[in-house]
């Protein structure tokens, strides 16, 4: 067979391309949280990514209804609504057994095959099978879709439109994951170092799924390039620790950011910048020793001297008593070779 | 038509079990021990329901005295005779004891004589102001007493210590007494207490926290308590990760009653959820000097103001001003002593440190 023949022939296999196209498509969805671009452009690029997924596997679901079955499925075909019927009632009887079968799983058993089965029908309960449920909701809504109109589309026109359809969406499909293969390409050979800016939470707002299924959350925070401007950035919750309802505006925050393998620059991390918010805690409560001597610790761990002699004089003029610890400081920045440090702070205490 | 059908009733089937776990599965535990009481609790029939249960709960009493000297396991089964004499034994024996004169209360409650209820319950609340079983059967018994104000504070006396008490009959007593005051005339409910209500039914159903909003809503509108009423929206929207919106709520029940303990020490709660520090040190503050004598606020200024912050001027400050005003709080004393000992004060420290242990052995001091 010629190189232009397989392909056709692979094409012609309609259910198994748009399996492996779904698939695909929500490869890369997950992969746009990964190598995440700042703008309000590519919160919109995410959304339309989870809109595609879904599409992707409407495709799926679409052909596998409308395909030419081979003759060994042929006699099963008239009951595939019964099957679907029986594995709903029967996730519904799992979920009930699942803490027994979670309970099973964890004893020691000879075969790890029937302990990894008794697990997975272990978990099969709560949120997961809700999730199962939401999108078995969706897909089986949509074979109804195409059921009640199977009556349509063996018209003529109809049938030209629902193919045109599928073509469309399969080409949306196939230029969405070669866009955001471009995308993970520009992380993945990024070799740049990481660069981080300093900014400032304005909002943090996002939306949830129905059932709590999920949340995607972003942030407007003070762009570290254009002074004024405001960037948005997509939060990863388990990354950055931030997300919504979890951050209030005004939160002093890092972004980690490289350079990107074909000049897009991309965010690999969000975090709170702890040592900003220290120094504005110190200045709204000038006598929290406590915090002032872990910055004070943190700063000699960073040998940023002339800072740590200003926050052990601040120091000085809350506890004008504390003398003592205030010239173990100065005998340190001596021992580090601080000499006008020292004599500086050792000046400020004979004040 | 067939095959239609038993799609149709899959996808009936996926949605209804979504919607029957995302119902159930905010309920805890104490809802299901009564098949028909859950049913009426789902139907929101709550007056009913709560009768319910409690009559689940009757039966045989098993052991003796011996294992019920409260009386509380006799009055559980209903037996309220055997209940009330295994009460009045134990503080015949023991004048002192607290559980049977709880039993005491709670029979009078259930006999409904509320004026009787009161008295047994404040005389512990009088020796034991936080006592948790006595805060919510005297909020019972004052919400029944139609001295609503009474109740709500009750309530947010009891709650602050993030318990819903020991007894399970506490359940449906709210349960019933929220049942039976949302079935007045719409214009003669008392709707900041229903909304502390279901604040404490929340506790073993989520969904609750829901009405309890919405009656906190309506009491707002009503100017109804509107300080409590923010209070509650708050706490139920920290329940739900809303911890923004559950700032927010208590900043709005300051700024109605600038001196509302609890709304300063939720926000430094959620101040501290959001990762505000400055914000969580200053609402703790405030709440200290809000109600500088309840012993309640001592350990979280404590923990913020003086082990995080490493405050000690401030922490002698605030606990100087609390010895001001109540030279017995001995709790007081002993924060005063540890403040001054950090900021280098020996003999201040052990001078505070002494008053601390006389008034410990004295009984009196807190």
């Amino acid at each position: 067979m010629t190189p232009p023949g397989l392909v056709g022939r692979i094409v012609s296999v309609r259910v198994l391309t748009a399996a492996v196209l779904s698939a695909l498509t929500i490869y890369f969805t997950c992969a746009l949280f990964t190598y995440r671009l700042p703008g309000h452009r590519f919160v919109l690029a995410v959304a339309l990514g989870l809109a595609l997924s879904a599409v992707s596997v409407l495709v799926v679901v679409g052909r596998v209804f409308t395909a030419t079955l081979p003759s060994f499925v042929r006699p099963l075909a008239g009951h595939a609504e019964n099957f679907i019927f029986l594995l709903v009632v029967n996730l519904i009887i799992v979920s009930f057994l699942a803490p027994v079968f979670r309970v099973i799983a964890l004893t020691p058993m000879r075969s790890p095959v029937v302990q990894r089965v008794f697990g997975v029908a272990g978990g099969l309960s709560g949120h997961v099978l809700l999730a199962l449920f939401a999108a078995g909701v969706a897909v089986l809504a949509w074979v109804l879709v195409l059921r009640v109109g199977d009556r349509v589309v063996r018209w003529g026109p109809a049938r030209g439109l629902a193919h045109g359809l599928d073509r469309v969406a399969v080409t949306v499909l196939v230029l969405y994951c070669l866009a955001v293969g471009a995308l993970a390409a520009n992380s993945v050979l990024d070799t740049s170092p990481a660069v981080e800016h300093g900014s400032e939470i304005v909002t943090v707002s996002g939306v949830s799924g129905p059932f709590g299924l999920g949340q995607i959350s972003w942030a407007d925070v003070r762009s570290w390039t254009v002074p004024g401007q405001i960037e948005r950035v997509l939060l990863i919750a388990q990354r950055d620790q931030l997300r919504r309802e979890r951050a209030l505006p005004g939160l002093p925050v890092r972004v980690q950011m490289h350079a990107g393998f074909l000049g897009l620059p991309w965010i690999t991390i969000v975090s709170r910048d702890e040592a900003r918010q220290l120094e504005q805690v110190l200045e709204a409560v000038p006598t929290a020793a406590g915090l002032r001597k872990w910055l004070i610790s943190t700063l000699a761990d960073q040998q940023r001297w002339r800072e740590l002699r200003v926050h052990a004089e601040a120091h000085l003029r809350a506890y004008p008593s504390d003398q003592e610890w205030v010239l173990l400081i100065a005998k340190g920045l001596r021992e580090h070779g601080q000499p006008d440090e020292a004599a500086a702070l050792e000046r400020a205490v004979q004040q | 038509m067939r095959r239609l059908t038993i799609l149709v009733l899959a996808i009936a089937l996926m949605v209804g079990w979504g919607v029957a776990y995302q119902r159930l599965s905010q309920m805890g535990s104490e809802l299901f021990r009564t098949p028909r009481a859950l049913a009426l609790y789902l139907r929101g029939q709550y007056g009913l329901a709560a009768r319910a249960y409690r009559q689940g709960q009757r039966g045989h009493v098993w052991g003796d005295y011996n294992n019920d000297q409260s009386g509380f396991w006799a009055l559980r089964a209903g037996d309220l005779p055997l209940a009330q004499r295994r009460a009045t034994t134990t503080l015949m024996l023991v004048p002192a004891a607290v559980e049977p004169r709880v039993t005491l209360g709670e029979i009078e409650l259930e006999r409904e004589q509320f004026r009787q209820a009161l008295a047994h319950l404040g005389e512990i609340l009088a020796r034991q102001p936080d006592h948790v079983d006595a805060l919510l059967l005297s909020a019972v018994a004052s919400a029944r007493a139609g001295d609503h104000a009474r109740a709500i504070d009750a309530i947010n006396r009891a709650l602050r210590h993030n318990t819903a008490g020991t007894r399970d009959t506490l359940l449906s007593r709210f349960m019933e007494v929220a049942g039976d005051l949302a079935a007045e005339p719409p214009g003669q409910r008392p709707l900041c207490l229903l909304a502390h209500l279901h604040r404490y039914l929340r506790v073993f159903d989520e969904a609750s926290g829901l009405v309890a909003m919405t009656y906190a809503r309506q009491a707002i509108a009503a100017g109804d308590r509107p300080a409590d009423a923010y209070l509650t929206i708050g706490i139920v929207h920290d329940k739900r990760g809303e911890y923004v919106a559950a700032l927010g709520a208590m900043q709005r029940a300051i700024a109605i009653e600038p001196r509302h303990a609890e709304a300063y020490r939720w926000a430094a709660v959620e101040a501290g959820r959001l990762h505000d520090p400055a914000l969580e040190y200053r609402m703790i503050r405030a709440a200290f000097v809000a109600a500088p004598t309840d012993p309640f606020y001592l350990a979280p200024v404590e923990r913020v103001v003086m082990t995080w912050f490493g405050d000690a001027r401030t922490m002698a400050a605030l606990m100087q001003e609390a010895i001001d005003r109540d030279p017995g709080f001995a709790g007081a004393h002993e924060r005063l002593a540890r403040a001054a000992e950090a900021l280098g004060d020996r003999e201040r420290a052990s001078a505070h440190k002494r008053l601390a242990t006389e008034l410990r052995q004295s009984r009196n001091g807190r």
